[in-house]
């Protein structure tokens, strides 16, 4: 079979499940082609074949056409941490703090950027869907198992009032409680605040403004906002900062 | 692109991983799109690499089996007994195939991409996507069961099943 495609002259019978594969999926030259359905009209056995891939691409449509489960709340959330994280560091630099040459050229490159962005931050939210709804038998609050995820090996983080959403990436995937201990003690704490602890994304020993604290980003804030970054203090007398992000 | 990626790499951690990396990978070129195909299609070729790095990454690690029934894709609730069956023994089956033939299959049969769409996602030519479809269908015909001798590969298949009645044709698809 291999020799006669090669050759370009049209395969003998009896036919290989390959060559009539191949015939099927219109992987032939328009010449060996027509010549092989001439013999495949001929040939029940062929035809028989021919109607054993079709049953197979039925199949896979099947598959296809199959409602899909939206991707898991944990996979989401950390999805749309990331996005958020990458959309927080690329937010165009605050006045005065870059010189701008061409202000119209930049305008116009920032404005393309900012564009795409969007709609790929669409595309994002429409590709993971439904993205806090509980699965059935997911525990709420269940630690998110992520490669990188560290426990009381980072330092205390800067955290800056006035960008918290730049806080976003060096929290995802922590796992530093600090002085809450484990994700028991920080629900704990979050909970004398009258906090919902739904799934914790990411925690760790942060400063803000020179006082130390205790950062967590939760998934599901208020409105559209899909993240929650909640600071306390060490002892957790005091709420430092609960603001929806993303 | 959920159900590309899981349906790609079969795990839900690392499909997770791959979107991951496709959308923050996407955010940053979104500057230097032209605009020369649908976003979407952009959007997705860059999911599938994303995916296929994971493969290729997989492929270079030491072989670990995967279970039997594998996490594949979890079963929507409405399902009915059989068409769980179904599905799981169709996953089990892609999953017989090598990576060159599935992500193909996938992208074409399952998901219902073009040819030609697929031919620009992964970077190779029409007729190479046909032939590897070609190929993975052929296997999947036997391990589906749809040949009644499913080792006569070489050749003649002695008979196959036949599900339904066959009209003439006189020509394939070529989508």
């Amino acid at each position: 079979m291999t020799d006669s495609r090669r050759t370009g002259a049209a395969p003998r019978p009896p036919l290989s499940v390959d060559v009539l594969a191949d015939l099927h999926a219109g992987a032939l030259d328009a010449k060996q082609s027509a010549a092989l359905w001439a013999q495949v009209n001929r040939d029940p056995e062929a035809q028989a074949a021919l109607a054993a891939l079709d049953g197979v691409r039925q199949d896979l449509k099947a598959l296809g056409d199959r409602p899909v489960e939206p991707m898991p709340a944990h996979f989401a959330a950390q999805l749309d941490a990331a996005i958020a994280a990458e959309a927080a560091k690329s937010r165009p630099a605050q006045p005065g703090m870059a010189p701008v040459v061409d202000m119209a050229g930049a305008r116009r490159k920032r404005n393309r950027r900012m564009g795409w962005a969007a709609g790929i931050l669409t595309t994002a939210a429409a590709a993971v869907a439904v993205t806090f709804v509980a699965l059935p038998g997911e525990e709420a609050g269940s630690p998110v198992a992520q490669d990188g995820a560290t426990t009381g090996e980072t330092a205390p983080m800067e955290i800056e009032p006035e960008d918290l959403g730049a806080s976003i990436s060096g929290l995802q995937g922590k796992k530093d409680y600090g002085p809450l201990g484990d994700e028991q003690g920080l629900k704990d704490c979050l909970a004398e605040h009258d906090i919902e602890t739904t799934q914790v994304i990411g925690v760790r020993e942060v400063m803000m403004s020179g006082n130390e604290g205790v950062a967590a980003l939760l998934a599901g804030g208020e409105g559209a906002h899909r993240l929650r970054l909640v600071i306390v203090d060490p002892e957790c007398t005091t709420v430092l900062t609960n603001k929806s992000l993303g | 692109m959920w159900a590309v990626a899981l349906r790609t790499l079969r795990d839900p951690e690392e499909a997770s991983d791959a979107l991951q990396e496709a959308f923050i990978s996407a955010f940053r070129a979104a500057s230097s799109f032209r605009a020369e195909s649908q976003v979407t299609t952009w959007l997705h070729r860059i999911v599938v690499n994303a995916c296929l790095d994971r493969v290729r990454r997989r492929q270079a690690r030491p072989t670990v089996p995967l279970p039997e029934t594998g996490p594949g894709e979890p079963a929507a609730p409405r399902d009915s007994m059989s068409e769980r069956e179904t599905t799981l023994v169709v996953q089990k089956a892609l999953g017989e195939l090598s990576e060159d033939q599935r992500v193909p299959i996938v992208l074409v049969d399952v998901e219902g991409y073009s040819v030609a769409e697929t031919a620009k996602m992964l970077g190779i030519a029409e007729g190479t996507v046909k032939s590897r479809c070609a190929r993975g269908r052929a296997k999947l015909a036997k391990v589906l069961g749809h040949l009644r001798n499913p080792s006569a590969d070489a050749n003649v298949p002695d008979g196959a099943v036949v599900r339904r009645d066959v009209p003439a044709r006189r020509h394939g698809e070529g989508r």
